[in-house]
């Protein structure tokens, strides 16, 4: 790749240093109480791990995100849309998979994408040549005409990451997404968004999302507990899992870390810019 | 609006596909069998006092609009619980728009099978007992509709909030038990939402069934709209 490239120049860091926040939480709280005021601040283009302790709590801040579940306060802002502000627009800017599909098993892969391409407002002829595109893409071109239901979990989850991705997002919050599918081609299908895209994916398993993220984030006790570039990982040595993120958390706060890695300086903010 | 109508569909085909179009239909068209065939099957003496055929209709018009309520409770329940709901509203749906396109399609689905049932009413009970004609049968059978739709804005409140099978129990159980019991002992006060079926109980005696059964439906209208404002708010508050 050379630096003329559209990924090169958005990396570049004069661009990176005027783009806002693509996600920008505060002081979201829950009233279950799972999140006691978190502040979370993705900068266009990262694509953040989300972890967390209990595992269920990063669900919980992922679906808020998303408009499915409410918070009980707090600020939330996506794509420089205040949360749930505009539907139109939320709809655009922002896709969602989770690991509930949502998607009625009665409609084919073809209906399923056209009717999420209408929902969301696009015009006909560009609705079609998405839909088609994303069946490609998607590799379920050969059950485009059957029913979802018929095709199983693997197919139900991939036409969900496809409908979430027809308007071509800013941001794509995942949650457990693909976890059917076998993990080569869940791993290609997680890289579809491309560099550009900002990405907030909760995971259960760190371990198997290595390469896919730039930055993790640990939500311990209903707060956040580090927020750092996966490349702090390495430099203390850490591995890229639930304990090596765990144990970067404990060194941020000054507690001796689980896995006796050494101490390493801790990454600014200006260090979680996506590269 | 073009989501709104793209949604009504969607829900409509998922009523279909899921057999409880026909559920509601053929309860609404089992309600008019009464009407059609007990008065020649019931003698005073298997049944205790002569049928009245009105009041059988209205009973059984009564149980079926509320078994619609109850399966509307539960069809919003399992929208929210099973994640379509979420997918329509990450879509950029509003909320409300989802309550009133699955409103919408029950109100199709009551159409559909009160339209067959007056006509089998009619048919079965002629102007032997009706002898003002087919216009006040009509009317009252519209307004037991729109009772009807005041007990599906009730299920999809209680489906807002509640679990499928708690929302249809909340719901179709005291729905039937209003209807059902108007049916049965109608006070004659035609501004209560449920008076849609004490009128179609008591048509053959009623003064005045047409004036009757525009109030009735008019109550009963109010009475779906607050409870259909209450299930956007409720809707609106819900995790889906």
């Amino acid at each position: 790749m050379t630096s003329s490239t559209p990924d090169a120049l958005w990396s570049s860091p004069a661009v990176r240093a005027l783009r806002p926040a693509a996600v920008e939480v505060r002081g979201v709280r829950t009233r279950r109480g799972d999140l006691r005021g978190i502040d979370l601040s993705v900068p266009v283009g990262a694509r953040l791990l989300l972890v967390s302790q209990p595992e269920d709590v990063a669900t919980t801040l992922v679906r808020i995100l998303a408009g499915v579940a409410r918070p009980a306060g707090g600020t939330l802002s996506i794509a420089g849309l205040r949360w749930r502000e505009a539907a139109d627009g939320w709809g655009r800017r922002v896709g969602y998979v989770g690991p509930a599909t949502g998607v009625y098993p009665w409609l084919s892969p073809r209906e399923a994408l056209s009717l999420a391409a209408r929902l969301a407002g696009l015009e006909r002829g560009d609705a079609e040549e998405r839909v088609e595109d994303a069946l490609d893409r998607m590799g379920v071109g050969r059950d485009a005409t059957r029913p979802i239901g018929r095709g199983g979990p693997p197919v139900a989850q991939k036409v969900a990451l496809a409908a979430a991705l027809i308007t071509d997002p800013e941001v794509l919050l995942a949650d457990e997404p693909l976890r059917s599918v076998d993990p080569a081609e869940r791993r290609r299908l997680l890289t579809l968004p491309g560099r550009r895209r900002t990405l907030v994916l909760a995971s259960r398993y760190p371990a198997s999302e290595e390469g896919l993220v730039n930055q993790v984030a640990l939500i311990r006790d209903g707060r956040l507990a580090a927020h750092a570039a996966v490349d702090e990982l390495a430099a203390r040595d850490l591995p890229f899992n639930a304990r090596g993120i765990e144990a970067l958390a404990d060194m941020r706060v000054g507690r001796a870390p689980a896995l006796g890695a050494p101490s390493a300086p801790v990454a600014t903010h200006a260090d979680l810019r996506p590269r | 609006m073009s989501r709104f109508v793209t949604l009504t569909g969607l829900a409509l085909r998922e009523l279909w596909i899921s057999f409880r179009l026909l559920g509601v239909v053929g309860a609404l068209l089992l309600a008019g069998m009464p009407a059609a065939l007990l008065p020649h099957v019931l003698t005073p003496d298997l049944a205790g006092a002569p049928p009245d055929p009105l009041t059988w209709l209205a009973a059984a018009l009564g149980a079926a609009l509320a078994l619609a309520s109850g399966l509307a409770a539960a069809t919003m329940a399992t929208e929210r619980r099973r994640g379509t709901a979420g997918w329509m509203a990450v879509r950029g749906v509003g909320r409300p728009t989802i309550v009133l396109a699955w409103f919408a399609a029950f109100a199709v689905l009551l159409v559909v099978g009160l339209v067959p049932t007056a006509l089998l009413a009619w048919l079965a009970l002629g102007v032997a007992v009706l002898p003002a004609g087919p216009l006040p049968l009509a009317a009252s059978i519209a307004a037991a509709g729109c009772a009807g739709l005041a007990g599906i804005a009730v299920g999809l409140l209680s489906g807002s909030i509640l679990a499928p099978w708690a929302a249809a129990a909340a719901t179709a159980f005291p729905v039937g038990a209003v209807l059902v019991s108007t049916a049965l002992g109608f006070s004659g006060w035609s501004t209560l939402p449920a008076s849609g079926i004490g009128v179609l109980a008591t048509l053959d005696t009623a003064a005045r069934p047409l004036a009757d059964a525009v109030r009735g439906a008019g109550a009963a209208l109010a009475t779906a709209a607050v409870a259909l404002l209450l299930a956007v708010m409720g809707f609106d508050r819900a995790e889906l």
